[in-house]
């Protein structure tokens, strides 16, 4: 038996996450450690087809099945359940295609895994035999299941919309510039995959139902279980338990949040679900196909890009998953001056699953496809590629600047971030170096472009939050910010703490509870801190204001026990959204964006096709860093993805639509003997429209390294005369067939 | 059937199919182990079993059999944390927590073998469990805080 080795007098203080004791002594709580008494169990039927019409769902032997209490498929649950709402507000507002969605289809599958059916049962064994023996007869139609075969066949009909960004005459100087190339570069289909995957359990009382869901979005859940089930939304209480990752996957939307609360409704007892790790990986996103035409001067310069875009977003769906594609047009020219710009996207539903909310939302893709550009331009003009981004990027004093699809470039010193990381970089012996920049939009507000004349601007959602005295001498804050393992809560706490005068200790936050928490946007676009710590700062401020006009000396818990009970518990409520746009002609921009330039090194073997990352190193501009362990750990985390994405993370499907990376043996995230230290430098460039000057970290990092990486593979296979890299993942195979022939 | 888990006895009556994780959570309830994968990759299911390090997802309950179990809940207190809990803590070497019983069990194991790992060794000991969240670079650190603590 290993014995506890005295460390003197543990304090819990010192230690960065809050209730930190409770995840490294296994104490903590998560959705599947959620147990009521008399619980019951949901497992979903998929479909087998990636396309086919339901002739007949025979559920006849399923309900024979011990142990099961109810089956449910897609036309009697639409006996119980409205269709589902659009996530993010309605697709014709942003000039996307609606259709009509029921939780359980029920004339027509259209992905392999599509649910059709579900089953509740005394045990998790019971409703999966219960679900294998649901009988569903199809009748195949046509699918298509991606970008290039829509591309040979680009049958409009698959078209849910089209973003076009254009400025300049790109048609002309492509036409008659003296140096120009094109290329067609291919991003790979990944997922998010969080160790714990999603899970739900809903207890419906006969007057109210409490879910508790492992979620970015409690209130956003409540509004849509609202709808689907037509309840009134204060009969329904969202409880989020620990979250144990989340990077989009538990954004509102996939259907098995409505069902598993019908079954708990129609069975009168609790009911769990708890996805499967294949299920899991089922969702994904940030495919495209790009074809582009670059003209540049002999100076390195850029003078105009074409770019003609398909996004292939799976199925249609409800979920957020989408609009990324929207993002990702819009996100162009990046950190760059491109006076003559012509990007031309169209998005496009396919017969795979539906994409959901990935980290990056669809900003890492124009990074990889710029940085891979300046690459090139650099290769084919003879210059350093660090010199070619200097004479492209855009320089502190060009911003604010509005980007041709209307984003609004808040602050940054690009620049600067450059040369600090080329400094910061060890120059560690290696076969091939790249670096990037990467640009990251963030804070909300994803469709570009101006809007209808005469239209309202639209402007940054909000997010609130409560501070109130307590009886036993504590601070509540309560905040409609969630926290999905990240840590923004150690930055409320701490923010609280100092407009209050008080020590961390002495606050009590919660998140994620409708019933206790002000509406907000929970989890998203890296909103928590530079967003929802503006709204606790605020209310914060106004009790101390409060506390100070009432005479009372420093709060301590003695006097905040006495305020309570002379006055109650003085709670302040304030909203916070960043300062609205100026130019009312354009949609709400992203009120901040992150910077960061990004230096990668790495070995690639000729025998193998294998890529080694030897060093990975970023300076990172997030604004004011309010926490920097958080900042860190965030960019840690997005720098890894970023890894993952660049070499090794696909989630491909066959001929038939059918998922081959459906566990870790195949999706192959980055394990820690995958991965060097990565090295960090800060640059603070404050925002100017947030209280805080902070801009949100969570999302950079991801873009930048997976580019950074992805030129440092570039460069090694030039220096051994493969060819140029067009595609990620940079997987064994795929670098192979970059490698020259004589290798093989 | 009999086990021993983070000291106390129990007898249980698993079902054939049952994992060890499965009797663990379900059957004792505990919340030290976790399900990530049920398939081996992602080690959030690990004990220590017999004092070997192992993904529990993978071993029939039946194999387990008059086993002794010590999860991450066996290895310190709060106010007396072991040093591998210690330096996790210390370092912010996690995010949302739920790799940490294999993390810092795969920690242990090393160090109990290898007191002073070189940073091969300990991205080694710690590849059988996947983080999402971190990068590993701050778990690595608290492996080697752990090991210099010792």
């Amino acid at each position: 038996m290993m014995s506890a080795v005295n460390a003197a007098a543990a304090d819990p203080a010192r230690w960065p996450k809050r209730n930190a004791f409770e995840f490294a002594g296994g104490t903590a709580v998560f959705i599947d450690d959620v147990r009521p008494s008399v619980l019951l169990h949901m497992a979903v039927v998929r479909s087998s087809r990636a396309h086919a019409r339901l002739r007949r769902v025979d559920t006849a032997q399923a309900k024979a099945v011990p142990g099961a209490v109810r089956v449910l498929e897609g036309r009697e649950a639409s006996l119980h359940l409205r269709p589902l709402p659009y996530q993010f507000g309605d697709p014709e507002m942003i000039g996307g295609r609606r259709i009509v969605l029921e939780a359980l289809p029920v004339d027509e599958v259209r992905y392999v895994g599509e649910p059709i059916a579900i089953v509740a049962a005394e045990s998790p064994r019971a409703a999966r035999r219960a679900a294998a023996a649901v009988v569903v007869d199809y009748e195949d139609l046509p699918a298509l299941l991606d970008a290039r075969a829509f591309l040979a066949d680009p049958d409009p009909i698959h078209v849910i919309a089209e973003n076009e960004v254009v400025s300049g005459a790109a048609d002309e100087v492509l036409r008659t510039a003296e140096h120009r190339f094109g290329a067609e570069f291919a991003l790979g289909r990944s997922s998010t995959a969080p160790i714990e995957p999603r899970g739900y359990v809903a207890a419906w009382d006969g007057t109210r139902l409490t879910v508790h869901a492992t979620h970015q979005q409690p209130h956003q859940l409540r509004t849509e279980l609202a709808e689907v089930l037509d309840l009134p939304a204060h009969a329904i209480r969202v409880v989020v338990p620990n979250v144990g990752g989340a990077f989009g996957l538990k954004m509102t939307g996939p259907v098995e949040e409505p069902l598993v609360c019908l079954l708990s409704m129609l069975c009168g007892r609790p009911v769990k679900w708890i996805e499967s790790r294949a299920e899991c990986f089922l969702g994904g996103g940030r495919e495209q196909l790009h074809q582009v035409e670059v003209a540049h001067a002999a100076d390195g310069r850029l003078l105009a890009l074409r770019d003609q875009v398909v996004i292939p977003v799976g199925a249609e769906a409800v979920s957020p998953g989408w609009r990324q594609a929207y993002v990702s047009t819009a996100s162009f020219p990046t950190a760059y001056v491109v006076p003559h710009l012509d990007i031309r996207s169209r998005v496009v539903a396919t017969n795979l699953p539906p994409w959901h909310s990935c980290r990056g939302f669809g900003k890492e893709a124009p990074v990889f496809v710029m940085e891979r550009i300046l690459d090139m331009v650099a290769r084919r003009t003879g210059l350093d590629p660090a010199e070619v981004r200097r004479r492209n990027l855009l320089r502190p004093e060009d911003l604010p600047h509005r980007m041709a699809s209307g984003y609004r470039m808040d602050s940054a010193d690009l620049p600067t971030v450059l040369n600090r990381v080329l400094e910061l970089d060890g120059g560690a012996e290696a076969d091939g170096v790249g670096i990037a920049v990467e640009v990251t939009p963030e804070g909300g507000g994803h469709a570009g472009g101006r809007s209808r004349p005469g239209a309202t601007p639209t402007v940054a959602a909000p997010e609130a939050a409560a501070v109130l005295l307590r009886s036993d001498g504590q601070v509540e804050v309560r905040t409609g910010v969630t926290n999905p393992g990240g840590g923004n809560d150690i930055a409320l706490v701490r923010l609280a703490a100092g407009e209050l005068g008080l020590s961390p200790d002495s606050i009590r936050l919660v998140q994620g509870d409708t019933d206790l928490c002000p509406p907000g946007t929970g989890n998203a676009s890296s909103r928590g801190v530079a967003i929802g710590g503006a709204a606790v700062v605020l209310a914060a401020r106004a009790l101390a204001d409060t506390v100070s006009r009432l005479g009372a000396g420093p709060l301590t818990e003695s006097t905040i026990a006495e305020l309570v009970v002379r006055y109650g518990p003085l709670e302040h409520v304030r909203e916070y959204r960043p300062d609205p746009p100026e130019d009312l002609e354009y949609r709400y921009s992203y009120p901040y964006f992150s910077s960061g330039a990004y230096v990668a090194r790495v070995d690639v073997d000729r025998a193998t096709g294998r890529v080694r990352l030897r060093s990975l190193t970023a300076v990172h501009d997030c604004g004011r860093v309010i926490e920097p362990v958080l900042v860190e750990g965030q960019l840690h985390g997005a720098m890894a993805m970023g890894v993952g994405l660049a070499l090794s993370e696909e989630s491909r499907f066959d001929a038939r639509g059918v998922l081959q990376a459906s566990s870790f043996k195949e999706y192959l995230a980055p394990r820690a003997n995958d991965l060097p230290d990565f090295v960090i430098g800060h640059h603070e460039t404050r925002a100017p429209h947030t209280l805080l000057g902070a801009k949100g970290a969570g999302e950079s990092g991801l873009g930048g390294a997976l580019a950074a990486i992805a030129n440092a593979v570039d460069d090694a296979l030039a220096r051994c005369g493969g060819r140029e890299v067009t595609s990620i993942p940079l997987d064994p195979p795929t670098v192979l067939a970059l490698l020259p022939e004589v290798d093989q | 059937m009999r086990l021993q888990v983070d000291g106390a006895h129990v007898q249980i009556d698993p079902d054939p199919e049952d994992t060890l994780v499965d009797v663990l959570r379900d059957e004792l309830g505990s919340t030290a182990v976790r399900v990530g994968c049920r398939n081996g990759d992602c080690g959030t299911c690990t004990a220590l079993v017999d004092g070997q390090c192992v993904k529990t997802c993978l071993v029939l309950a039946g194999r387990a059999e008059g086993a002794r179990v010590e999860t991450l809940a066996s290895l310190g207190t709060e106010t007396n944390p072991h040093p591998v809990q210690e330096a996790f803590l210390a370092e912010y070497a996690f995010q949302c927590g739920f790799c940490l019983p294999g993390m810092i069990l795969s920690a242990v194991t090393l160090l109990a073998d290898t007191p002073s790992p070189s940073d091969a060794e300990i991205r080694n000991a710690l590849s059988g469990n996947l983080c999402r969240c971190t990068g590993y670079v701050n778990a690595v650190r608290a492996v080697r805080r752990a090991a210099a603590a010792r």
